[in-house]
């Protein structure tokens, strides 16, 4: 009885589900698609390393390096946000576009690979003064 | 003369079979129907549903497709079998009375239920042309489930019919309803579920367990022809019902809307069963109509013993 009930309160009340192409609203944290900043991206490549779906496809080269996303293959797992330490990537908090070719979504980025900076030369520690030899100049007697 | 009546008779046929209420009619009105069951199972799902014309694009789309390669005399005998489900269905539709006085003969109601039984047997035919092993256990279903099902409907059918003393479908239409009739009626509705592969005896199209079952190793515009074979059967099925529960009255066009609006109400009644009800096991289902036959098995009984004088 109560099955009976309920389905005539659900055939009278607004449906949960939205007619396309109207989308759902997502909630915060939401997995959409994944998106790149190339300026942060140091060409690790850990994302792609991370991909098990092969969504994510890097190539390295000397002067340069390849970073291209399929979302027809992405999973949405989120495992190269999580390994992303450059903080380049990020997902987008809304519904996937509907796409009626193939491959209408794949995006690819060719990013200059950039000399890496020196890391900052620590200071020197001073030598140990050997017996015999002058001290250097303005130290202490 | 003779030969004049001979084709006016065979002209009227196979305009009752391709435009009304065969094909041209029947066509449309399996679209419509199989939205509003898909409507209604979603709105009490608390879902949207899909859009009117969701089942034409369906069609549309699988008829699109390119026919699949089948080699050999197997693979002929498979696509044989979603054509002559869609003949039978069409001329089962064909027989229906939706306007008054449209002529048919003495044991067209015998010619109706064969013909509606024809879609569910080229669907067993189906299933074990193809060798899957799912659509061999979705046939299997089917079959089981056809022949319990039908006990009761055809008993309930010849408890109808032998009360009026008819099988002819139109006197039937025209005569007034008897409780006996409404008993009938009532096990007829409860045999459609089965008939339309309905919750709660979908399992021989179990998508969870078999896939589409029967129909698992077809694809386009076969697809599409077992698809519009399954909405004409909807349309034969409820309309047989229709025709014996709403009587003729009224000027010529208020029929036909009667028709519809009475097929649709059914619809609407096997929908609501479906969406209350889970799938039922095959032993379960079939205990379940071997018990209603019994009763109706009774009523026919002495509904025939009845009109023979014996009571």
């Amino acid at each position: 009885m109560n099955t009976l009930l309920l389905l005539i309160k659900n055939l009278f009340s607004r449906p949960v589900t939205v007619r396309f192409p109207a989308a759902p609203p997502v909630r915060s944290g939401y997995r959409g698609l994944v998106e790149y900043d190339a300026t942060k991206c140091t060409g690790c490549g850990m994302c792609a390393f991370r991909c098990t779906s092969r969504a994510i496809v890097f190539r390295s080269g000397k002067t340069d390096f390849k970073w291209s996303y399929d979302p027809a293959q992405c999973t949405f797992c989120a495992r190269c946000i999580d390994g992303c330490e450059a903080g380049a990537l990020t997902m987008a908090a809304e519904c996937p576009p509907v796409y009626l070719a193939a491959g209408a979504l794949k995006r690819a980025y060719v990013t200059p690979r950039q000399r890496p900076t020196p890391p900052a030369q620590p200071a020197a520690p001073a030598a140990p003064a050997l017996p015999g030899t002058a001290p250097a100049p303005g130290e202490a007697k | 003369m003779t030969q004049t009546i001979a084709l006016s008779a065979s002209t009227d046929a196979l305009l009752r079979l391709l435009v009304f209420p065969g094909l041209l009619f029947a066509v449309p009105c399996a679209w419509f129907l199989v939205w509003l069951e898909r409507k209604a199972v979603a709105r009490m799902q608390q879902r949207i549903g899909p859009p009117f014309m969701q089942p034409f694009y369906d069609f549309v789309k699988l008829m699109s497709k390119a026919w699949p390669r089948r080699e050999g005399l197997s693979g002929a005998i498979m696509s044989f079998w979603p054509l002559l489900a869609v003949a039978s269905a069409a001329g089962a539709v064909g027989l229906l009375p939706v306007l008054p006085n449209s002529g048919g003969f003495a044991g067209d109601l015998i010619l109706l239920l064969a013909l509606l039984e024809m879609p569910s047997m080229c669907l067993v035919a189906a299933g074990f042309s193809s060798r899957s092993v799912f659509a061999e256990i979705g046939s299997v279903r089917e079959a089981i489930l056809s022949v319990s099902y039908n006990v009761v409907f055809l008993l309930a059918l010849v408890s109808i019919a032998a009360s009026q003393h008819s099988f002819r479908i139109e006197a039937l239409a025209q005569s007034s309803a008897s409780p006996l009739r409404w008993l009938g009626v009532a096990a007829i509705l409860v045999c459609l579920s089965g008939k339309l592969h309905l919750n709660p005896f979908s399992l021989s199209n179990a998508e969870q367990e078999i896939y589409a079952g029967p129909l698992t190793e077809y694809m386009g515009p076969e697809l599409a022809l077992w698809e519009l074979a399954h909405g004409l059967e909807w349309v034969a099925a409820t309309g047989l019902v229709a025709t014996l529960v709403v009587p003729h009255f009224g000027p010529a066009w208020l029929p036909p809307l009667l028709f519809v609006a009475a097929i649709a109400i059914i619809v609407l009644l096997l929908a609501f069963v479906a969406a209350a009800t889970a799938r039922l096991a095959i032993d379960t289902s079939v205990r379940f109509y071997s018990r209603c036959a019994l009763v109706f098995a009774a009523i026919a009984l002495v509904s025939a013993l009845w009109i023979g004088g014996k009571l």
